[in-house]
């Protein structure tokens, strides 16, 4: 089984590619691999706990909840969230970690491939 | 964990979104851990007009000084600046010029890549 | 292990002259990717598309004898088979 990495640059509701990371995160747990994703840039806004939105018929959070039930770990970069005016992951589903680009770096060393969206 | 290489491209211009500064200060992140991984910055496309001399690099220049000083290869693909009619002279000579197949064969090499 | 190019249209074109010159390249067109223009799809490279982004954009019947279309899960066992390009 291979350790999938992700980067997620863009947040929700404007761009596709938190779908795209979702669609490839979920298939790949599915079939037994291991997901780490780093939440970089407005990419920070997908595991925003208090997301509403008509439109869509899944919030993205909840998509990121899924993704950490099966078993995903997901951290946050620390200075995009406070950025942003997030209070410290208060504002995160649970699962979702916040931390550095030195966590990248560590899932960087760690992972057999690593995907950017 | 062990250390790895990673080539990112940065292939937007400079100044209308945020990637051409948050793209260095991934790459000198990547560099952070422990295991001291090891970057190579190249830029495509549009993403080359950040090399022109002219550019304006007060928010870039201490993600660009770390990375020298850790030897860091910042490379502009040759072809790119032909297309754009940009003159090898007009580039800042922290850039490399590199042609297409040599980056190939850059990215051959490493282990990861990620875009900016 | 080849090279799989994830590619969308932003700066895809950047990824496919990369991967003209690349001989095991295996491109795959996601999201507004599928909209680029086959006259770019690199010579050699096999191509394939992520079916969902095909069909909600109505493509299925205008998507270019080259595409093949895959899901989710092959694009997971082509991840992990070859190094991954991101242009996405």
């Amino acid at each position: 089984m291979a350790k999938l990495g992700f980067m997620l640059t863009l947040g929700p509701f404007q761009f596709e590619n938190w779908e795209t990371a979702c669609n490839i995160a979920k298939a790949a747990l599915e079939k037994g691999h291991e997901v780490k994703m780093f939440l970089y840039l407005d990419g920070v806004y997908n595991p925003i706990k208090l997301q509403t939105f008509p439109d869509l018929p899944v919030m993205p959070k909840d998509r990121v909840a899924e993704l950490v039930a099966k078993g995903a770990k997901i951290t946050a970069c620390g200075i995009c969230v406070n950025a942003r005016g997030l209070e410290k992951g208060k504002d995160f589903i649970p699962g979702v970690v916040v931390g550095g680009l030195p966590d990248f770096a560590e899932i960087v060393s760690e992972v057999d491939k690593l995907i950017t969206l | 964990m062990v250390q790895r290489s990673v080539l990112i491209t940065i292939n937007r211009p400079p100044y209308g979104s945020i990637y051409y500064t948050e793209g260095l200060r991934a790459a000198v992140g990547v560099t952070s851990g422990i295991d001291e991984n090891i970057v190579t910055v190249v830029y495509l496309g549009d993403g080359s007009y950040f090399t022109l001399k002219g550019v304006d690099r007060k928010d870039t220049d201490k993600y660009l000084s770390t990375l020298k000083k850790q030897g860091t290869r910042l490379i502009v693909q040759k072809e790119s600046l032909q297309e754009r009619g940009i003159k090898e002279s007009e580039i800042e000579t922290d850039f490399e010029i590199l042609p297409t197949k040599e980056i190939l064969d850059l990215m051959q090499r490493v282990d990861f890549t990620m875009d900016f | 292990m080849g090279n799989l190019y994830l590619i969308n249209k932003e700066y895809g074109e950047n990824g496919l002259k990369l991967a003209e010159y690349d001989g095991e390249a295996v491109v795959v067109l996601i999201q507004d990717g599928v909209y680029i223009d086959p006259a770019l799809y690199p010579n050699k490279a096999k191509i394939y598309a992520i079916k969902q982004d095909v069909q909600k954009r109505g493509l299925n019947d205008r998507l270019h004898k080259r595409v093949e279309c895959i899901d989710y899960s092959q694009l997971v066992d082509l991840i992990v088979e070859n190094k991954v390009i991101n242009f996405a």
